[in-house]
């Protein structure tokens, strides 16, 4: 009788014991990769806080129609003329871009630096900041009294950049952007305070609109504040057309922080596009 | 007296029965791997971020067998960061479901020499958020106090819900071959 009760505990604590697995998931099996809120590194003029992966170089390819969308003869705006902007952007860390741009208006050349300072992990709202600072430099200044690097022909810039996504559909951002020397035409130095803002719907993988707005807030502003709305193509390969209507026609940062030249609702918007390109 | 020392004979027998347990050993060079081929382009896929565990009784692999598998999928890396993005984001989703799992037991054990053995696992296979019932067959060998496993197997990727890109730059079979090789150790 004895040894059946010994066999019997012995079989309990076999059945309860096997099987008993410990085995638990340790942090070594997860990444932490880098927060992706917005697919592109600008929404319209302003910039999303994305970086790209280390050694990502992007391109970039686009024009503001200078006449509006309604002028006859004009054929929707796109018969020209219109600003251009050529840029090359390159990531030596996944946390920073180094941008080089030159647009056509003055010869203007910019060349600005990206960080992304800060991701928030948050179920509900993940949010990023990074901040963004260049130079500009006007190399085409149509005056023979001012030489190429005189000091009157360089801007600064520095944005600060908050981006958060909603149910990973509404994407919200936040720009203040600071600008020295906006109006390089006066030989006085302005400087401008804008504070831009922009929403980005995600309508698919591949489809999302694009509304932004930036008021100056205290500094120079040349007439209004420019209010832009688009649409993006993201075809999955790193390559990202969209395709815009705006009060400004101005692409490099120095230029379109220091206001519109028109307003968005008393006149017809001009038709601009960004195409860019991430090259391996 | 006597009946005491019997008991604690029995207990210690029973107790060593049960310590199998092995998990993944994370020092070794652990492969997951996936081949998509195209006649327009093909790409492999690679990470060592398996983890989980293999339980057995007896050195009999198949007896009251229970294992489970998982694969970091957001540690996937195709070569190219674009593409690597691309896939977790759009395709598999990692920010949802990030890793690909298998739970399910080694249902028979076939010698083929003194170390190996081809062994036949049911299981369910979770990507994507969504579950498979599915059967592999792999090889084990035996080196104690290591175990090399590995296996080769075909998934569709429709049966995942993984919608194919059809768009311009990226080119991916809906056949997606996975190549394991990974290492075991007794649980310490």
């Amino acid at each position: 009788m004895k040894f059946f009760l010994m066999f019997f505990i012995c079989f309990l604590i076999i059945e309860i014991s096997a099987q008993d697995i410990t085995w638990k998931r340790t942090s070594e099996n997860t990444t932490l990769t880098e927060l992706r809120l917005f697919r592109s590194t600008q929404v319209i003029n302003l910039p999303s806080a994305e970086t790209y992966e280390k050694g990502d170089f992007e391109y970039e390819i686009s024009h503001r129609f200078i006449p509006a969308i309604d002028e006859k003869g004009k054929f929707f705006g796109l018969d020209g003329p219109a600003n251009i902007r050529f840029s090359l952007s390159y990531a030596p860390t996944d946390r920073m871009t180094l941008t080089l741009g030159r647009g056509n208006i003055d010869g203007n050349v910019d060349l600005a630096i990206k960080y992304k300072l800060l991701q928030i992990r948050n179920d509900v709202l993940p949010s990023q900041f990074s901040v963004r600072v260049g130079t500009a430099l006007s190399t085409n200044f149509p005056s023979q009294e001012r030489k190429i690097f005189d000091s009157d022909n360089f801007q600064f810039f520095a944005q600060g950049i908050f981006n958060t996504l909603y149910e990973r559909t509404l994407g919200l951002g936040v720009v203040p952007t600071y600008l020295y020397n906006s109006n390089i035409y006066s030989a006085e130095r302005f400087y401008s305070f804008t504070f831009g803002s922009y929403a980005q719907i995600f309508l698919s993988d591949k489809w999302s609109v694009m509304l932004e707005w930036n008021p100056t807030v205290t500094g120079y502003r040349s007439k209004f504040n420019p209010l832009s709305l688009g649409f993006e193509l993201d075809t999955g390969g790193g390559h990202f057309f969209k395709f815009i209507f705006s009060n400004s026609v101005d692409l490099n940062t120095s230029h379109f922080i220091n206001g519109a030249s028109k307003q968005f609702f008393k006149t017809s918007p001009s038709f601009g596009f960004n195409l860019t390109r991430i090259l391996k | 007296m006597k009946n005491f020392i019997l008991i604690l004979i029995f207990l210690f027998a029973s107790l060593n029965l049960q310590a199998q347990e092995h998990f993944v050993d994370k020092q070794k060079n652990n492969l997951v791997k996936f081949i998509s081929k195209t006649p327009i382009e093909s790409f492999e896929g690679v990470t060592n971020q398996i983890d989980g565990y293999m339980y057995w009784e007896n050195d009999d692999l198949s007896n009251r067998s229970l294992l489970y598998f998982e694969a970091n999928l957001d540690a996937l890396d195709t070569g190219i960061g674009l593409r690597n993005r691309h896939m977790k984001e759009n395709y598999l989703e990692t920010f949802r479901y990030p890793y690909a799992q298998f739970n399910g037991k080694v249902v028979n054990e076939e010698k083929l020499s003194d170390i190996k053995s081809k062994v036949t696992v049911e299981g369910e296979m979770f990507i994507h958020g969504v579950a498979k019932k599915i059967n592999l067959q792999g090889t084990v060998e035996k080196n104690k106090p290591s175990y090399r496993i590995q296996t080769e197997f075909t998934i569709k990727l429709s049966d995942f819900k993984i919608e194919v890109p059809s768009l311009m730059f990226m080119r991916i079979s809906e056949e997606i071959r996975l190549v394991l090789d990974f290492f075991i150790k007794e649980k310490k």
